[in-house]
């Protein structure tokens, strides 16, 4: 293709008003109608996805439903012990835990565990596993979790650490070695060579895993002719479904009964891929066809699904290494120390406030942030819905530093 | 002469079919060499292979980097292959990215690497910082991470020489040549070949509203300016005046309901958005051309 040479515009920014007018042609009704703020043409609104928010919304809460009791409160807590020589220290991490878990809750470690959790509980543990050996959730972390849990009395036969592929729990280091006594589950499985993902009747070998009575409908979306998808067969072998329906994991609708989430901290383009959407896009199958049309929008709605929105009552972002550009998969030029855990109970403030700070790492880094609204629309509308709170002047947030 | 012009037709001719057959032997021979890029690298000294060699296509890269593969797929993606090594008490993780062509690997490195920080002793396209060598070699996009800032640097310096040295070399280009040179601030230079790139920069609406794609790419670069906003400049390039055309009609219909716009006397498209951010559009032959202060 021939390349033709940029022909040479008026520098835009040497314009001052008069100059604008006489240039674009002052008198001109639209060119007034712009100067003065008023609108004069506006595209038509992109039409609305229908979904079954309004199924989910219809349902009573549950006394641990989100935004669970510390609406709006967010803590960050930093220890620079906590990761030196890129060495994790698991001693400082479990101390951190403790102060984020005290500052959020207002109480001890075992009033905490009461306030949240109880003995007959089945907890599930949500990690990202996505970025290992960089940017994925910590297993130390996630030790720091388990330990407050079993000493609480939670039998650890009652603790699951979970994702949506089973295979890259064990390459974030989630494996049966180092975490010997809970479960380690994906919801699914999925054959990287594309060959071995059906059983003898020809259908998923994880399609028992998803329960077909509870899911998340986007009206028209299927999953097909999904950008990146050869075929059909491509789709299925990674999402099992190609409907207009995401089924949830069966072990959040028939086994779990809390969830504490635990994400990291990281981009993904000009939004964060954080506590919203580890659970938003984890917790089912058949994501793929979503991300075009309703990408963070699922992170708000897939969460007020009772089976989410009634159990989650922990949210902790690991930032102890923080990724600021080139997420969501790990990207070693943006990785940086953070040396930081977020602690809330509401996800949509913690995430809001996460959103705010990488926004000013990548800022300070000399990043040209796009900050159009739609980066961060999807956490107001969970506001809306009740779910958090994501206004900035309602988020009481405090950091405790050591 | 008649002679002389027979044989030249018949040598044409041959030489034809001969390329017909040729072709998809050395497309084939291109797409089956990005694991023979990998074979005897464990002569590299130090270095083990540690578990198999893992294969993703573009119908399963987003099982690997989930939400990520989306920017790959839109520059075009092909293949990723993916081989651990043992060195030293640490793992090195090579990623071999083939993209579609060069423009493809050239735009997603670009997106990828940041402010550079290169080595003087490596003349590749490429980024080094404590963890990761990132580069760019023809349609290639390589990145070499260490799990660990302890494990030697040379193991990963052995690793990029060896591997650069097996991938051809690719008729590289100046993509950027039609923009001014003149007050271009340095490594602020993109390419973008779908709306997920392009709103790295700006957003100006949820389509694709200049219709980005496998034909239709576009180069960017940020200019110093007298105000306190430097100038980000944009040129769509079109396969020919039709599309292009059609494209600019549709702007002002597709663009983000945010985003206020009106038409100068000249034809081109004036804009404002609610940060107050500034644009000028502006319709050449078989291209787009965007002037932005972003504040």
């Amino acid at each position: 293709m021939k390349q033709r040479v940029y022909s040479s515009l008026k520098d835009f920014s040497q314009m001052n008003r008069r100059t604008f007018v006489k240039t674009v042609g002052a008198g001109t009704a639209a060119v007034s109608s712009l100067i003065l703020g008023n609108s004069y043409s506006y595209a038509s609104p992109t039409e609305e996805v229908v979904t079954n928010i309004s199924d989910f919304m219809k349902v009573p809460k549950s006394k641990s439903a989100l935004p669970g009791p510390f609406p709006g409160k967010v803590i960050q807590v930093r220890d620079h012990d906590a990761l030196v020589e890129d060495k994790f220290d698991a001693k400082t991490i479990n101390e951190m835990f403790d102060t984020g878990l005290r500052s959020l809750t207002g109480v001890d470690r075992k009033k905490s565990f009461d306030l949240l959790i109880t003995k007959s509980d089945v907890v599930g543990i949500k990690v990202n596993p996505v970025g290992a050996p960089l940017i994925n959730t910590r297993p130390e972390v996630v030790e720091a979790v388990i330990a407050w849990l079993s000493e609480n009395g939670l039998p650890k036969s009652q603790i699951i650490v979970w994702d949506r592929f089973d295979y890259m729990l064990k390459d974030a280091g989630f494996t049966k070695e180092r975490f010997p006594d809970v479960h380690l589950i994906g919801l699914q499985t999925m054959d990287e060579e594309g060959n071995n993902w059906k059983d003898v009747e020809g259908k998923h070998l994880s399609i028992d895993n998803f329960d077909t009575t509870t899911y998340y409908y986007a009206k028209g979306i299927i999953g097909k002719d999904v950008r990146g998808y050869k075929d059909d067969e491509n789709y299925l072998n990674q999402h099992i479904y190609n409907t207009e329906y995401s089924y949830f994991g069966k072990l959040l609708t028939q086994k779990l009964t809390k969830i504490i989430n635990v994400a990291a901290f990281k981009n993904t383009g000009n939004g964060i891929s954080m506590a919203t959407k580890n659970l938003g896009y984890g917790s089912l199958c058949n994501t793929g066809r979503l991300h075009a049309p309703l990408f963070f929008k699922v992170c708000t709605e897939v969460l007020a699904a009772p089976v989410i929105r009634d159990k989650l009552v922990l949210n902790i972002t690991d930032a102890l290494r923080a990724q600021y550009d080139g997420g969501p998969d790990k990207n070693a030029q943006f990785v940086y120390p953070n040396h930081s855990l977020y602690f809330a109970t509401d996800p949509f403030a913690l995430d809001m406030v996460c959103h705010t700070h990488i926004v000013a790492k990548r800022k300070e880094m000399g990043i040209k942030v796009n900050e159009n609204p739609r980066f961060t629309d999807y956490l107001h509308y969970a506001e809306k819905l009740g779910l958090g709170i994501a206004d900035e002047k309602k988020i009481n947030f405090i950091l405790k530093e050591s | 002469m008649e002679e002389f012009h027979k044989t030249s037709r018949i040598t044409s001719s041959i030489f034809r079919v001969v390329c017909s057959f040729l072709f998809p032997i050395a497309l084939t021979v291109a797409q089956s060499s990005s694991s023979s890029l990998l074979g005897g690298l464990e002569s590299v000294s130090g270095l083990k292979k540690t578990g198999s060699l893992r294969t993703f296509t573009a119908s399963n890269l987003y099982g690997h980097i989930n939400g990520g593969a989306e920017l790959f797929l839109e520059f075009g993606f092909e293949e990723l292959l993916i081989q651990q090594y043992a060195t030293n008490g640490g793992t090195i993780t090579l990623e071999v990215y083939r993209m579609r062509d060069e423009l493809a690997a050239m735009g997603i490195f670009l997106m990828q690497r940041g402010v550079p920080t290169p080595d003087s002793s490596l003349t590749l396209h490429h980024t080094l910082n404590d963890y990761q060598i990132l580069f760019q070699k023809n349609h290639y996009l390589v990145m070499i991470t260490r799990e660990r800032k302890d494990i030697p640097t040379r193991a990963l310096f052995e690793l990029t020489k060896s591997i650069a040295l097996k991938i051809p070399e690719g008729s590289p280009q100046d993509y950027f040549l039609s923009l001014p040179k003149d007050k271009m601030i340095p490594h602020s230079t993109r390419i973008f070949r779908g709306p997920l790139a392009l709103e790295s920069i700006y957003s100006f609406s949820e389509n694709n509203i200049f219709g980005l794609g496998e034909n239709v790419y576009a180069v960017s670069a940020e200019y110093e300016s007298s105000t306190d906003a430097p100038v980000r400049k944009i040129v769509i390039y079109y396969p020919n005046e039709k599309v292009a055309a059609s494209s600019f009609a549709c702007i002002e219909k597709q663009i983000d309901e945010g985003i206020q716009i009106a038409r100068n006397a000249d034809g081109s498209l004036l804009i404002v958005d609610q940060q107050k951010n500034t644009g000028v559009i502006r319709r050449m032959k078989t291209s787009i051309q965007i002037d932005l202060i972003l504040r």
